[in-house]
């Protein structure tokens, strides 16, 4: 194996893991230099600020397409786990049907609501032996409906209660979203990349019957993985509603696509065993900057959609490239 | 002895009470109707004229079959094939898509039923035997009068939070809105944000705006739904001040839902155009007794019904307030 072909194959590697980098680099400069605010301090701030709850969704969701399976419930799982939390934390208001403010029960009660869909869809997936697109689509429409029969859809407020709390308060200049993504980002890399938990997860996306010979439990890790997208995405409504102030009828609607979006931007196969958390968040930052960058040049309103779709398919096209220049090299060597 | 006069009293009375049910059902113009009402989606705004269509029907009589499209017009259409299927009296939709919904009135008008739709008009409105609506263009129009009148000759710079394209209630409020403040050369819009009448891309849309355009003098919604967010994205930016104050940034919407009504209540926003919801839902009832039941003939002038917002601002409150849903306890 020759010098030159060793250095070849690692920069193509190289370009494979981050070539979602390569291309928020790309549309960065583009904005950048067709928009004097958008390279701006506070500007960037603003993109990292509102891209928290789709890198923290799409945290979650890399644990579960890297076993080869997908979560297309989230947007109604954020949508039900929110309105559980704010049918708990709710304090009545003097008359009936008025509400005197939300306490600051809504977090771990959102969060528990969450972890628990998220294990009801990996139960659902591995008893049941459902498809995982199946078992979420109906997911997707059952958690969405019981959202609206407990509480109706009228708009609930948060003025002034502890939900701002996450959404809004600074550190440094820094929205605590920000930290809370990283250090989930943080831990959920450890746990990926350092841990047998994390290992066994690529294991059994790279060969689900292989996992299933070596004595790995998998349905119990699918069922894990599905409780951490849960829990990651309610995370993320708590984010969306701290930061929005009102819980709506449609909160996390398409939000499941916006989020698979960026995990595959961020280089992770649908068909499972490869994946990663910095991609994904790279995945969920360049989003955001597109329809950041749009919004700064004011953009004609009907090409944002169009905007997202070239570059979704152009970084499936490099990935899919590489990977067959990777494949080749490998087959020649 | 006693009981068969007891048993002889309460025979009378029975007689004489029965025939009195059946007689104040029938006092009702509705009874014996059964309406389908095919709703795009839900929201807040959905809510508030989903409770009012109800009061209306028990008011009139009919029973009401109630669809959500969860907005899906493929779903919206299977759905009005099964109140076909059902045999209803009539069928009133809110359409999601305004094209599709022309397959709709088409199967619907087969099968004989009526089809009214209200507040989301279809794109041949010939083909519906009624339109009920608010009047998009007049409430775009009137909040960009309002700010023509606000703003004067100051230079102002508008974030215009647009509704869904595909419905004619976003792009109309848009273009009556645009209208208005056409020949202004002081008025500007510097960010058009599409935001689907949805909060979370109207956020992120105000963040965005305001990073380029940190002196934004006013925010146009098309939705109530959308103020939360507008406030959220204004205090970060540090610009959320009441009407009067000079940091205030001007704030005009349209629906007039209990949070349009909460926000002008507590001088957050400068003027409101509140749909008239209780007159269209309870309309809309009306046509379809007038054709189900009582076979008239809905005259060409008075098929399309546009009623127009009520205009309403902290100072008006007192005598406007009665008009704007949202409002009402």
């Amino acid at each position: 194996m020759s010098l030159a072909y060793r250095i070849d194959r690692a920069f193509v590697a190289n370009i494979q893991r981050y070539s979602v980098l390569v291309m928020l680099v790309a549309v960065v400069i583009v904005f950048a230099s067709i928009s004097p605010p958008f390279f701006t301090t506070s500007n960037l701030s603003n993109i990292l600020l509102q891209s928290t709850a789709i890198a923290l969704a799409a945290v979650g969701m890399t644990f579960v397409i890297v076993t080869g399976e997908i979560d297309i419930s989230i947007g109604s799982l954020m949508s039900l786990a929110m309105t559980l939390a704010w049918m708990f934390a709710v304090i009545p208001g003097a008359e009936a049907g008025q509400q005197a403010g939300v306490s600051a029960w809504v977090y771990p009660v959102g969060l528990a609501a969450g972890l628990a869909l998220g294990l009801i869809n990996g139960w659902m997936i591995v008893v049941l032996r459902i498809n995982s697109f199946i078992a979420t689509l109906a997911t997707m429409f059952a958690f969405r409906g019981v959202a609206w029969k407990m509480v109706g859809s009228s708009d609930k407020a948060f003025d002034d209660s502890p939900v701002l709390f996450l959404g809004r308060t600074e550190l440094f200049g820094i929205g605590l979203p920000i930290y809370l993504v990283a250090i989930v980002a943080v831990a959920a890399y450890v746990v990926l990349n350092r841990t047998p938990f994390g290992r066994y997860l690529y294991a059994i996306g790279g060969s689900p019957r292989s996992a299933i010979e070596s004595g790995l439990p998998v349905d119990r890790l699918k069922v894990l993985a599905f409780g951490v997208c849960g829990l990651c995405a309610a995370a993320a409504g708590l984010i969306t509603i701290g930061r929005v102030g009102t819980l709506q009828a449609g909160l996390g609607n398409g939000f499941e696509f916006t989020v698979i979006a960026a995990v595959v931007l961020g280089g992770t196969s649908l068909l499972g065993g490869r994946g990663s958390i910095i991609g994904a968040i790279l995945g969920a930052i360049l989003l955001v900057v597109i329809d950041n960058g749009l919004n700064l040049i004011n953009a004609s309103v009907y090409i944002y959609d169009v905007v997202k779709g070239v570059i979704l398919i152009t970084a499936v096209l490099i990935d899919v490239a590489l990977l067959r220049r990777l494949g080749a090299g490998s087959r020649a060597a | 002895m006693i009981y068969k006069q007891l048993t002889l009293s309460l025979a009378a009375a029975l007689m004489l009470a029965l025939p009195s049910v059946p007689a104040h059902a029938q006092d009702k113009p509705g009874t014996g109707l059964t309406v389908c009402l095919s709703l795009d989606k839900v929201n807040a705004f959905r809510e508030g004229q989903l409770n009012l269509w109800r009061q209306a029907a028990e008011e009139l009589g009919i029973k009401l079959v109630e669809q959500v499209a969860g907005e899906d017009a493929q779903r919206q259409s299977s759905q009005v094939d099964t109140c076909i299927a059902q045999g209803v009296s009539g069928i009133i939709s809110i359409p999601w898509d305004n094209q599709a919904v022309l397959q709709d009135i088409e199967r619907a008008h087969a099968a004989s039923i009526p089809f009214v739709t209200v507040d989301q008009a279809p794109a041949d409105m010939s083909t519906v035997d009624a339109h009920i609506g608010g009047n998009p263009t007049a409430d775009g129009l009137a909040a960009g009068k309002r700010l023509v009148a606000l703003v004067g000759d100051k230079p102002t710079k508008v974030v215009n939070l647009q509704g869904a394209l595909n419905a004619v209630n976003g792009q109309e409020r848009d273009a009556g809105f645009r209208e208005a403040i056409k020949g202004h050369d002081n008025i500007k819009i510097v960010a058009d944000v599409p935001t689907e009448w949805r909060p979370e891309p109207a956020l992120a849309g105000m963040e965005n705006a305001l990073q380029a355009h940190p002196d934004i003098g006013a925010v146009y919604a098309a939705t109530d739904g959308l103020l939360p967010p507008i406030f959220s994205a204004l205090e970060k930016a540090k610009r959320l001040a009441k009407v009067g104050d000079p940091n205030h940034v001007i704030v005009l919407s349209i629906d007039g839902d209990p949070q349009g009504c909460k926000a002008m209540t507590e001088g957050w926003a400068d003027a409101g155009y509140a749909t008239p919801i209780a007159e269209m839902t309870r309309n809309s009832l009306q046509v379809i007794i007038d054709l189900a039941k009582d076979k008239k003939k809905i005259e060409d002038k008075d098929k399309v019904q546009l009623l127009a917002g009520v205009e309403y601002t902290k100072d008006n409150l007192a005598e406007t307030g009665g008009k704007v849903w949202g409002c009402a306890k």
